[in-house]
């Protein structure tokens, strides 16, 4: 046995090294494609703005989930929107690519919409001038209108969509309910999908949403199940990935697995903002798929009860469930180019 | 990545093959530190620091694996402008924001002879690692990469493997 002392060194290359330089803010694009961050109270919010910010139009996404995140926005969902207005794809904190150190106990609502406060003072300052609309799906209903409803913040844009927006947790879980409970009955009396509906009919009968976190959980994986036996070809089924796929994976993760994110997701089931969307004064399109049984289009119809807008508009696409914007694109783009090119 | 390493104890084994013919195998204890680090477009620079212990495991002269355990921490600097609200609450820019991580990892790499067989000094190195950064949004994120480059041996090897060397 004996001792040696030799040293190496070693010089090795990962697979993707420093390439590039950093994406500047460069000025008004016809085909913009840019990153800025938002850092606020523990949480680094990427936001991923593309398209035409030449139009000095900006339209800001509002995902779902919560914990979606943005990434999957960026495809033929909004090609359209993107060739005559700049979008903003935005990942809230703890979603998709935000990232940050020891920051889940700051995830709840309020801190979200300050969050979203933050951000569109950002969208302000960089793109001066700029007309922004909101674009709001699902959760992203319930954060926008919790944003609109708050001080002077809907002085800040020209206008919101709404696309099947739960602005009203509870009334969300139990038109959900319902919806799935009378769709069953009658398509078991049609002879579709009957076991499948039997199943659902059975549970919902003796299930309600309201009463714990876990049953509206699980009211809403069934209403996800229910859009394919109305006929409804769901696009969304491949993961989404966002720049650096760990960080969505990790984010999700946290969400549903750990007991901050369930608590979160918990502390949701009772928000509701349908007493005071009569604040809300600026244009408002609601856009609804007809089977939707997440977001039920009661909830549309609550929207257009409650808004104190002028302009307020409900359209429900009878080929589409929880995400029009993929099964009918180009009809939701066209009522948004409408929309936007009237109030911009 | 580019780092270095100083063993701290050798071991060599002298053993007989099947042809009686003397034969080394040496073991390594090494303490090892490097830094490094990668982008993704549209997301974050990373630079990495870590220090760390493993064992070479030298069974020719031609070939020598590692297997390291590592600790250190990581920056991140987000690509783009960074903004944040000031104490009036206006926006304004963060420079160079970023953020500061711990790491902890293990590594694998596979070493082959790049020269003639007189001069083990430059290995074309293969190392397969995986480490977590952490506490990432409260949690950790996990890592999987494959590094590819060469090493390089201040000191030629002074154990003999003629058995291996020789024709």
């Amino acid at each position: 046995m004996r001792y040696i002392y030799d040293n190496i060194i070693t010089i090795s290359l990962l697979g993707l090294l420093f390439a590039g330089c950093k994406k500047e803010f460069t000025g008004l694009s016809t085909n913009a494609n840019e990153i800025f961050w938002v850092t606020n109270n523990d949480a680094d919010m990427p936001v991923r703005v593309m398209g035409n910010t030449a139009s000095k139009t900006i339209i800001l996404i509002v995902h779902g989930g919560p914990g979606d995140g943005s990434y999957n926005y960026t495809d033929y969902k909004t090609a359209r929107l993107r060739e005559k207005y700049g979008v903003a794809f935005w990942d809230q904190r703890n979603a998709g690519s935000a990232s940050g150190n020891n920051n889940m106990d700051e995830l709840n609502l309020p801190q979200m919409i300050n969050d979203m406060e933050v951000i569109v003072k950002a969208l302000k300052l960089r793109y001066d001038g700029a007309s922004i609309f909101l674009y709001a799906h699902s959760f992203g209903g319930l954060l926008a209108a919790g944003y609109l409803v708050k001080d002077s913040n809907q002085n800040n844009l020209k206008g919101w969509i709404e696309i099947d927006g739960a602005h009203n947790y509870p009334l969300c879980n139990a038109s959900s309910r319902k919806m799935l409970m009378d769709t069953a009955t009658s398509e078991i009396s049609k002879g579709n999908y009957i076991s499948q509906w039997q199943n659902i009919l059975d549970y919902c009968s003796s299930h309600d949403p309201l009463s714990s976190y876990k049953i509206s959980s699980q009211t809403e994986t069934f209403a996800h199940n229910a859009e394919p036996y109305m006929g409804i070809k769901q696009k969304n089924s491949s993961l989404s990935l966002a720049e650096d796929p760990l960080d969505q994976l990790v984010n999700y993760y946290d969400l549903n697995h750990t007991s901050f994110g369930n608590d979160f997701l918990e502390s949701l089931e009772i928000a509701d903002y349908s007493n005071q969307l009569y604040k809300i004064k600026i244009p408002s399109l609601l856009l609804w798929g007809q089977f939707d049984f997440t977001v039920p289009p009661v909830l549309g119809e609550d929207g257009m009860r409650n808004l104190g807008s002028v302009y307020k508009k409900l359209v429900l696409f009878p080929h589409s469930g929880h995400h029009p914007m993929e099964t009918d694109t180009d009809s939701v783009e066209d009522e948004i180019i409408n929309f936007v090119d009237t109030f911009k | 990545m580019i780092g270095g390493s100083i063993p701290f104890h050798s071991i060599i084994k002298e053993k007989k093959d099947k042809d009686s013919k003397p034969r080394n195998s040496e073991k390594d204890e090494f303490f090892s530190a490097e830094s490094g680090g990668y982008r993704y477009p549209f997301a974050y620079t990373s630079i990495l620091v870590n220090a760390g212990i493993g064992i070479r495991y030298i069974k020719s002269a031609k070939h020598f694996t590692e297997l390291s355990f590592n600790q250190g921490i990581v920056r991140t600097i987000y690509d783009g402008k960074v903004y944040e609200l000031d104490q009036d609450g206006n926006i304004k820019e963060s420079k160079l924001f970023g953020r500061n991580y711990l790491t902890t990892g293990f590594s694998y790499s596979l070493n082959w002879d790049l020269n003639n067989r007189k001069s083990n000094s430059w290995f074309f190195q293969l190392k397969p690692a995986t480490w977590i950064q952490y506490p990432y949004n409260s949690f950790l994120k996990p890592h999987f990469s494959l590094q590819a480059g060469v090493s390089h041996r201040l000191k030629k090897h002074n154990s003999s493997y003629e058995d291996k060397v020789q024709p």
